[in-house]
């Protein structure tokens, strides 16, 4: 049976040790058939023995001063920014119909329906260039 | 791979992730605990800077906390917030732009070091710097996302699993990226060499 070709995939995953025992020494054997793929591998494993040399240094003891407590207040606070923001919504919109309902110049009824047609019309393009931009890489706008 | 995360065990980290689930504050400051210092480097290999790697560290442990209900505690917590940090510092660098900038050489060391004390040939220690100099420098000049996935393998010592999860993409696109990521380095290397 004709054996397949050596794949950059199956090569990462036999220098990383993500490979079987069986799919290794099959791995091997191909790598003996192909010298080219063979001098690639020694290299690329030279490389990977080389980085996983590198460690983060440990960052300095004063970072985690008070790091748990300042988590724990911003999840306190972000409870609070919500119901507060979400009171507001239900007043804001309370408001628009009352005013809506109470007011009997079409100037003025005219004025909350564009307002809110506006609202709507940002609030969908926003939308949109979220969703938009959600399966584009993320460093595109990134500076180097 | 080992069945542990920080100082906390998988069953310890997935009860742990259970009670903070139902709201338990002191549940989650363990988590916190097992994982604040290597999303803080993670965050630092992003963000280059302290203040800006702790800031989003720590908001990425709020967003998290706050969206815990829709986490699968069978799943491992760290891909998860690696994800959760990752799309904070993009958004971040996108808005603000990169602000002062810790070169690799500060943030990063050589582990094999820590081994090798009584390494008593002075040659091979100073190749070995040299080579080590050598792959910090060419890993500043990789591309981003070859950059970041060389960091996430060989620094934070994630797995292609967890890889694939935290960069929301196919375990084959991890192995590419890699490969070429890798080749990438080599010749960097070669053309530091003098």
């Amino acid at each position: 049976m004709a054996r397949s070709e050596p794949t950059p995939e199956r090569l990462m995953a036999w220098i990383d040790g993500e490979l079987s025992e069986a799919e290794a020494a099959e791995f091997e054997r191909l790598l003996e058939d192909h010298p080219e793929w063979r001098e690639e591998a020694a290299e690329l494993a030279a490389v990977a023995k080389a980085a996983d040399q590198l460690a983060f240094k440990a960052p300095p003891a004063e970072v985690w001063d008070e790091y748990w407590e300042e988590i724990d207040e911003r999840i306190s606070r972000r409870t609070g920014w919500l119901l507060m923001c979400l009171g507001g919504l239900f007043l804001v919109i309370f408001c628009f119909v009352k005013i809506f309902l109470l007011a009997e110049s079409p100037l003025i009824r005219s004025g909350l329906i564009l307002m809110v047609a506006g609202f709507a019309i940002l609030f969908l393009g926003v939308l949109r260039g979220h969703l938009l931009e959600l399966p584009k890489d993320r460093y595109r706008r990134v500076k180097r | 791979m080992n069945n542990r995360t920080g100082i906390l065990s998988r069953d310890e980290e997935k009860d742990c992730l259970v009670r903070a689930k139902q709201g338990n504050r002191k549940a989650y400051g363990q988590i916190v605990e097992a994982h604040r210092e290597r999303l803080y480097c993670a965050a630092l290999g992003i963000m280059r800077n302290h203040e800006d790697a702790r800031d989003m560290s720590q908001d990425a442990f709020v967003r998290a906390f706050n969206s815990l209900d829709r986490f699968d505690t069978d799943r491992p917590f760290y891909p998860w917030i690696y994800r959760i940090l990752r799309n904070l510092c993009m958004d971040s660098l996108k808005r603000h732009g990169p602000k002062r900038s810790i070169s690799l050489d500060a943030l990063v060391e050589d582990a094999g070091d820590r081994f090798a004390v009584e390494d008593s040939d002075v040659r091979d220690s100073l190749q070995r710097e040299q080579m080590i100099g050598h792959l910090r420098r060419a890993i500043e000049e990789l591309k981003p996302e070859f950059r970041e996935i060389v960091l996430m393998k060989h620094i934070d010592g994630m797995a292609y699993k967890d890889i694939a999860e935290a960069l929301d993409i196919p375990m084959g696109t991890v192995m590419s990226r890699l490969f070429h990521a890798r080749k990438a380095l080599a010749q960097l290397m070669e053309a530091h060499r003098p």
